[in-house]
């Protein structure tokens, strides 16, 4: 009996365990994602520029946001500000050097619940140096499109300064501070 | 965007250097040896790339994780020492130049997408054989051009391979890669700068600067081609031009002139110089900005003036 009760104990335990960690997988829907930036040109207007090739995943535990994660890579070579002259400039070693750091990278170190979403925290990398950003992610809703698939977005706004990655020298014509805001769909695994 | 007047500083600090360099080695000899000399041009030319580089706040990175810190810390190093080893002691001059010709391209493109898997396995642009031929095929390309150049090693020669560094400079520059070009013109200052010094030293002395002038080049043009958007046809222009002038071998006595001989083997070396940048320069037109509705635009120096 005894060891009944011990088995038993066990087994909702491991039962509860597997319900604390469980998430929801997501894959990123690369149709309905977009990162996109601006930068300050000659303090007189903005230009801006998108990339193109995101992918990536995230995991969602709304009653455990401890486990809940994120990871985005983007394709440096995928930079398209609209104009194929600046657009090399921005992926030669002037800038971006796509060809020796060709992907952009973040990866979530901590999540926290905030109202509407994630105060989402993790290592950011790009041009080679990694640094640790936070920043507030918003969404969350699931529905279900088409049938039979759930899915769920977010999105965010934040500031990096492009010198801090190494892209780029300072200079009075291109602003330091980039304003990058992503947005994304995920579809449930 | 770049500074012209702080291109044209860095080229004479470039050019004083090297000059400086050469005349401790010539002069302070109380019988100069060739060889010794020789050395001496070898590295005064590897020493005012790299004041030139310095001055136009290129100075390399350790560790030399990007393309411009490898140049600067191992392959133009890499050149003045077996130009200086060639020159003293001669012996397996060819083999060890033949090395460094075939290392250039691995070392400037080490750790880049064409040779490592940075996007995940599988994702590099080359294969393992195919990073080794090319490296083998650009570095014999390069041998062949070394042969040529040296053949001809005198003042002229070494000139002609500073024209196409300045001319290769603006070429990388309009390809995209405004940074990795300047490095042209400190190549090119430093040759100037040895030329000149060989006014005062005497002795067939520019074999050194020579021989890490093609090598300089040729790296130069590795990463325009690699790292910027240079065109291969600009690329092997460029390359080609010095060995063109070359061609003609150097000036003999009597007519015509060593001067009007001298001029006819740089004229030779613009020629295919000058097909590059004009190319390179409609390229860069063709992408640049679409054009403001009256016709007007920024141009360079207004982007340069900016916020002074």
């Amino acid at each position: 009996m005894r060891k009944c009760l011990v088995v038993l104990t066990a087994v909702l335990v491991a039962m509860v365990t597997q319900t604390r960690v469980h998430a929801d997988d997501y894959g990123l829907d690369p149709t309905h994602t977009a990162v996109t930036f601006k930068v300050s040109h000659l303090g007189l207007s903005w230009t801006y520029g998108r990339f193109k090739d995101v992918t990536g995943g995230f995991s969602v535990n709304a009653a455990n946001p401890a486990v809940t994660a994120f990871s985005l890579t983007i394709k440096t070579e995928s930079i398209d500000s609209d104009n194929a002259q600046r657009d090399q400039h921005l992926k030669s070693p002037d800038f971006f050097n796509a060809k020796q750091f060709p992907t952009i990278a973040f990866k979530s170190t901590a999540v926290k619940p905030i109202k509407d979403g994630y105060q989402v925290t993790g290592d950011f990398t790009m041009h080679g140096v990694t640094k640790p950003i936070t920043f507030a992610l918003v969404g969350g809703k699931t529905i279900e499109f088409p049938k039979g698939v759930s899915r769920t977005g977010f999105s965010t706004e934040l500031t990096l300064k492009r010198t801090d990655f190494g892209v780029g020298k300072p200079m009075d014509a291109i602003g330091d501070e980039v304003t990058v805001a992503i947005s994304f769909e995920g579809v449930k695994k | 965007m770049p500074d012209p007047l702080l291109i044209v500083g860095a080229s004479i600090l470039a050019g004083v250097v090297a000059a400086f360099t050469v005349l401790a080695f010539g002069r302070t000899l109380r019988t100069p040896r060739t060889g010794l000399a020789t050395a001496g041009s070898a590295l005064g030319a590897g020493a005012g790339i790299l004041a030139g580089a310095w001055m136009l706040g290129l100075a390399p990175q350790f560790p030399p994780i990007e393309d411009r810190d490898r140049f600067l810390l191992i392959v133009i190093p890499a050149a003045v020492l077996v130009e200086a080893i060639s020159a003293v002691s001669g012996r397996g001059r060819w083999l060890l130049r033949f090395v460094v010709a075939v290392a250039v391209v691995p070392v400037l493109l080490h750790g880049s997408s064409y040779m490592t898997d940075l996007s995940g396995p599988n994702s590099r642009e080359w294969s393992p054989t195919q990073a080794l031929a090319i490296a083998f095929g650009l570095g014999t390309a390069c041998l062949i051009v070394l042969a040529g150049v040296s053949r001809a090693a005198d003042r002229a020669g070494v000139a002609s391979l500073g024209l196409a560094g300045a001319v290769a400079a603006v070429a990388v520059m309009l390809s995209g890669y405004a940074t990795g070009g300047q490095l042209g013109f400190a190549l090119a200052g430093a040759l100037a700068g040895v030329v000149t010094a060989s006014l005062i030293v005497s002795g067939p002395i520019l074999g050194g600067a020579a021989g890490v002038g093609v090598v300089g080049l040729f790296s130069l043009l590795v990463i325009g081609r690699f790292f910027g958007n240079l065109s291969t046809t600009n690329a092997a222009l460029l390359f080609a031009a010095p060995l063109v002038g070359s061609l003609m071998g150097r000036a003999r006595g009597g007519r015509p002139s060593p001067w009007l001989w001298n001029a006819g083997r740089l004229s030779l070396t613009l020629v295919p110089a000058a097909m590059a940048l004009a190319l390179a320069v409609q390229q860069f037109s063709t992408n640049s900005t679409r054009p403001a509705a009256d016709g007007t635009g920024p141009s360079a120096s207004d982007y340069l003036n900016f916020g002074k």
